[in-house]
């Protein structure tokens, strides 16, 4: 990372307790609620009256709105002008002008945080006027806010950016004083940060003297987080604030009497249903977070079957159900009306409600900062215990728990790392300023040079972007394209239907081509992804909401159903259903089984493993922390090899997908491959022509990126990444289908669009960027290289085995799992898990060897097939 | 590929054209699209219409046929209507010699019947009756499984065996394997109704649900593949 910036960075100034007068107010009154402000507190204050940047690291509930808020307010009773309005005390003394936004990423958000600073305006009984704008205020109430606009105002960054896009943009922030960014490190590492980024640095030019706030929770990149928040040149100097306040946190695991020996992956957990039943009945509130909203699903069936009379007590929440029934969930909590909910990381973020008791958490958080986060949901006001009880879904869930609780207490916590100048976004900010004021290419290269994501921005990509909001970028291929005129110079927008529908674009960074779910009776249940919608058939049943639903048809892009009856037949699958293992914890992993395999003593809790390691050394090995360990195992299904690199899942697609690729260019054998978090198993029906010696110098690193691209269908991941840079470029025209006939010729699918670039303008930069994007988040190369260079240092062990270990039996259940039903997988599982077990007791006999069902494969032989790397 | 149907004889081919004794019939060409885009502020490139237009020139060169009947939408929209396009259509047109072009109107041609006409287009609102067919843009009802509310013969409305028509641009979603499918044109040969792929390069598809009576015939590659259904 380029320091150069972060040496104007000063740390918290050292005067916290100053003599200012609105210091005094706050105190006042804050004393009249019986509260006392933390140092932590002060020092934002006083950071803020001394006209710093700053940034607040916090957990949820420990006070951090007001340590933002009350920065601005404060400053605010200063001003003499201020003084006589606030003294006079008239009933309805004018509101100020536009001083303060407050940026808050989710729309349902919006709700609690202006509940939370009004609470401060009115207890300082400040003459502020208090509004939100997010995608959900009425056009009424915008067009009004752009006339006149509230002394304060909670906003989104689309909504923020789309209000930039006007030209009565230059007046209202020109007095703006404060811009405090809520959960700012939810936004880091997303093109909506980028916007926010964008939209800070216009900002900064229309209202110089603007100070820039930022909320975050603990991240591991703290100096990273900061510089993108005040840019790559910042107008005054800044202060990190953090709580120094450590919440206490009591982590419990969940065991079962008997811990599965052969644990695998996906395994729901379900068996600890009535323990996680036991543990909410003995609290008052609860929440139970799981990693995916099927699960979330699931879960609400479970506890509902096992106790009918918790109907109405207990709710799910997850960010795919309609905003009314999030509401009402969230409201019903506040409420005391539930004694659980269960949901997904729609919960992650901060919104200040409803303190809970105690937090479950079902299966590995995958990372340590989204641990802190959840654990945080209870207690949830300073000084208070956070409460989490972990039921782990399979045995080495409970290494990654303990590798997440040293973590903790070593402050480990993950980093988030911007994402570096991506076109698409710049692109949309070439034609979003071009409404608001006509620029030059100097201009517009400086304002955003000074936003940290572009501060090496080259040159030739700028004259490239604005060459293709202007001519295309492409001479000949665009005659008569015109989105951004340019004349004498200057870059500006004439037609009025360009400028209409690039304001419509903005808002749709963050569609995920989502389709509503509607009952035919009326009522709105929620959203599932396109791609499920269009698996599913007529009478298909499935889980959304906490209900069953039957599919009736699909039409206007909505899933019309009704209420049915049974077990579901369809699980809806929602992107981001398989997060990968954090590489810091995925280290602390590797350590933790270090000091397994060297029989240090550990932890108590993984003492509960300590069977199951020992089968796994008895049968093979337990790699030390510089050990690679493979595995080979011939039986009846065929040749496998298994390679642990505890590296988390997307490093294990990488490395299996390399050694697929480049094995079958050598020997011609088709190999598959199944992944998870710990490692990779390369399987074939006949035996591969490869020794295991041979293994480091397949993973050699000369060639990685065409291989890698070359291994994977590319085209086909690189056309998916397409989609959101189509939108966020404005190639695509996002209106509501069927809205109006004009618009109706406008549609055209994003894989069409990738389709007609790839073909007649092969060179345009954003189809190279989605190629890049695919490298770098997707397929995590730089991760990959770190893994596979870590490797190559390392010693290999080689074992061939008679029978799934410990470690492999996990992978072989991945690579089954495609190609048989969830019902008959249980049993199956089941079956194989017998059979070892027996193995395990009588180590002298022949080991039982397992196979995969044969009748599962019989049954649907296309489906059999295995599929390809 | 031949293909009997309702007692006419057709000739297929993979490009999305049907031929009939002399005559070719071609379906939603939808020329000029990149420009309706471009001039709306989207950035395509141009090509396809060339590509589509070329494509056209060298199929008709390959046989011999005195009439080119376009089953609507031969363009996209008014807006698309360029100089460029009126060039390259009326070379076209020059290099198949002498040839009777006709459309049967298409919701996409609206208002675009002046100007083809007076490149030397017969432009004729649907239904159009030729023998004992009907050539249409939209089908009447692709909805339904059977289609069997044809509207009854009339004076207007002669009796008719079979219709051919378009508009749907109709696709079929074949599975590659395990994890993957593709969607593939193709003709959907229904037991009273014939409908044709889009011809246009840069169109998009419909993926259909065809009942069990039906055929279905995939545009892959060059060649037309009997998918079979069930």
């Amino acid at each position: 990372m380029d320091c150069a910036p972060l040496e104007s960075l000063n740390n918290c100034p050292s005067s916290t307790r100053g003599s200012v007068a609105s210091l005094q107010a706050i105190e006042r009154w804050m004393e009249s609620k019986k509260q006392s402000p933390f140092d932590w507190q002060l020092q934002a204050w006083s950071a803020h009256a001394s006209a710093h940047h700053g940034l607040i690291l916090a957990s949820t509930g420990m006070g951090k709105t007001k340590a933002a808020w009350l920065g601005p307010l404060g400053n605010w009773l200063k001003e003499p002008l201020a003084e006589s309005l606030w003294t006079q005390r008239k009933r309805q003394p004018p509101a100020p002008p536009l001083l303060a936004l407050w940026i808050t990423p989710l729309r349902a958000l919006a709700n609690d945080t202006c509940l939370a600073l009004q609470e401060c305006i009115d207890g300082l009984n400040l003459p502020w006027s208090l509004e939100q704008r997010t995608g959900d205020t009425s056009s009424a109430t915008k067009l009004r806010q752009r006339q006149s606009p509230p002394t304060a105002m909670v906003i989104t960054p689309e909504s923020l950016t789309l209000l930039l896009s006007y030209p009565e943009s230059l007046e209202t922030f020109k007095h703006l004083r404060t811009v405090i960014v809520d959960e700012w490190h939810e936004l880091l590492g997303s093109k909506r940060g980028i916007q926010t980024e964008l939209a800070l640095a216009r900002l900064q030019r229309i209202a110089p003297n603007m100070l820039r706030w930022g909320l975050s929770a603990t991240i591991g990149n703290t100096e990273h987080a900061l510089a993108s928040l005040v840019g790559s040149v910042p107008t005054r100097p800044c202060s990190i604030i953090r709580s120094d306040q450590r919440r206490e946190m009591e982590l419990e695991i969940l065991l079962p009497k008997s811990i599965d020996r052969f644990p695998w992956a996906g395994h729901i957990g379900l068996a600890m249903l009535s323990n996680v039943i036991e543990k909410i009945e003995a609290a008052n509130s609860t929440l139970v977070f799981t990693n995916t909203r099927n699960q979330t699903e699931l879960w609400y069936q479970s506890l509902l079957r096992a106790r009918p009379d918790w109907a109405g007590r207990i709710a799910v929440h997850h960010g795919s159900l309609a905003p009314e029934l999030r509401t009402w969930v969230e409201q019903a909590i506040v409420d005391g009306k539930l004694i659980a909910v269960v949901c997904t990381s729609s919960l992650d973020l901060g919104v200040d409600f409803a303190p809970v008791d105690q937090v479950i958490q079902v299966g590995s958080p995958k990372g340590t900062a989204r641990l802190i986060q959840r654990a945080g949901r209870s207690g949830h006001s300073p000084g208070r215990t956070s409460k989490l009880a972990f039921v782990p879904a399979h045995a080495f869930e409970i290494i990654e728990l303990q590798a997440a609780r040293d973590a903790i207490q070593n402050q480990q916590i993950e980093q988030r790392r911007a994402i570096d100048a991506p076109l698409d976004c710049l692109v949309q900010h070439a034609v979003t300023v071009a409404l608001c004021e006509p620029y030059t290419k100097p201009q517009f290269l400086d304002e955003v040079r000074s936003s940290w994501a572009y501060r090496n921005l080259a040159d030739e990509h700028l004259d490239w972007v604005l060459e293709f909001v202007t001519t295309g970028g492409c001479l000949h291929a665009y005659p008569d394209f015109h989105r951004v005129a340019l004349e004498a110079g200057t870059y500006s927008v004439r037609d009025a239907a360009i400028a209409r529908r690039h304001r419509m674009a903005i808002g749709t960074i963050t569609s995920d081509m989502m389709i509503h779910v509607q009952y035919i009776s009326g009522g709105k249940i929620g959203f599932v992804e396109e791609s499920f919608a269009a698996k599913l058939k007529q009478g298909d049943k499935f889980l959304l909401g906490g209900k069953l639903l039957e599919m009736q048809w699909i039409r206007e892009g909505t899933v019309w159903v009704r209420k049915a009856k049974g077990d579901p037949t369809a699980v809806p699958r929602w992107l981001g259903g398989n997060m990968p293992l954090s590489s810091e914890l995925a280290e602390g992993v590797r350590r933790l089984i270090d000091q397994i395999a060297s029989e240090q003593p550990v932890s108590p809790c993984l003492e509960s493993l300590s069977e199951l390691m020992r089968l796994q050394k008895r049968w093979s090995h337990i790699p030390r922390l510089d050990d690679v360990l493979v595995e080979r195992c011939t039986n009846r299904d065929g040749d496998s090899i298994m390679l642990y690199a505890f590296e988390g899942r997307s490093v294990s697609e990488g490395i299996g997908a390399l050694l697929a690729y480049r094995i079958s260019q050598a020997h011609g054998n088709t190999l598959s491959i199944a992944v998870n978090d710990y490692g990779v198993m390369l399987y074939c029906a006949e035996p591969m022509k490869i020794e295991l010696a041979s293994l480091p110098q397949w993973l050699d690193l000369t060639n990685l990126e065409t291989d890698i691209l070359a291994s994977l269908n590319a085209t086909e991941l690189t056309r998916r990444r397409f989609r959101d840079i189509a939108r966020i470029a404005g190639l695509i025209h996002s209106g509501t289908p069927g809205k109006s006939k004009s618009m109706r010729q406008l549609q055209a699918s994003t894989s069409m669009v990738f389709d007609a670039l790839k073909q007649y303008d092969a060179q345009n930069l954003l189809l190279w960027q989605a190629s890049d994007e695919v490298l770098a988040d997707q397929l995590q190369i730089e991760r990959l290289k770190g893994a596979l260079r870590r490797m190559q240092a390392n010693r290999w062990v080689y074992r061939v085995v008679n029978q799934w270990t410990p470690f492999s039996f996990p992978l072989m259940v991945e690579r089954i799992r495609d190609r048989i039903g969830n019902e008959s997988l249980a049993d199956r599982i089941r079956k194989m898990q017998n059979q070892l077990e027996k193995a395990a007791v009588e180590p002298a006999t022949t080991p039982t060897i397992p196979t995969p069902s044969k009748r599962a494969a019989q049954r649907k032989p296309k489906l059999s097939e295995d599929s390809e790397a | 590929m031949r293909l009997e149907h309702r007692g006419h004889a057709f000739e297929l081919f993979a490009s999305g054209a049907i031929r009939w004794n002399s005559t070719l019939l071609v379906a939603d060409l939808h020329l000029g699209k990149e420009t309706v885009f471009q001039k709306s502020g989207l950035a395509i490139p141009s090509g396809a219409t060339q590509a589509t237009l070329h494509r056209l020139q060298k199929q008709i060169h390959e046989m011999e046929i005195t009439r080119l009947v376009v089953l609507g939408d031969l363009l996209h929209a008014a807006i698309g209507w360029t100089d460029a396009l009126e060039s390259m259509l009326g070379q076209t047109m020059q290099a198949a010699g002498g040839l009777q072009w006709e459309l049967v109107a298409g919701n996409h041609d609206r208002r675009s019947h002046q100007q083809l006409r007076s490149l030397g287009w017969i432009v004729q609102e649907p239904p159009v009756f030729e023998g004992t067919m009907r050539w249409l843009h939209e089908p009447d009802s692709p909805d339904l499984p059977d289609s069997p509310d044809s509207p009854a013969p009339t004076s207007e409305n002669p009796p008719f065996e079979t219709t051919l028509c378009g508009h749907l641009h109709p696709s079929y979603i074949v599975p590659i394997d395990a994890k993957r499918t593709a969607k593939v044109p193709c003709f959907w040969i229904r037991p009273d109704s014939i409908v044709l792929p889009a011809y246009g390069g840069w169109v998009g598809t419909h993926a259909i649900q065809p009942r069990r009576q039906d055929r279905v015939l995939l545009c892959v590659e060059g060649d037309l593949i009997e998918w079979k259904l069930h």
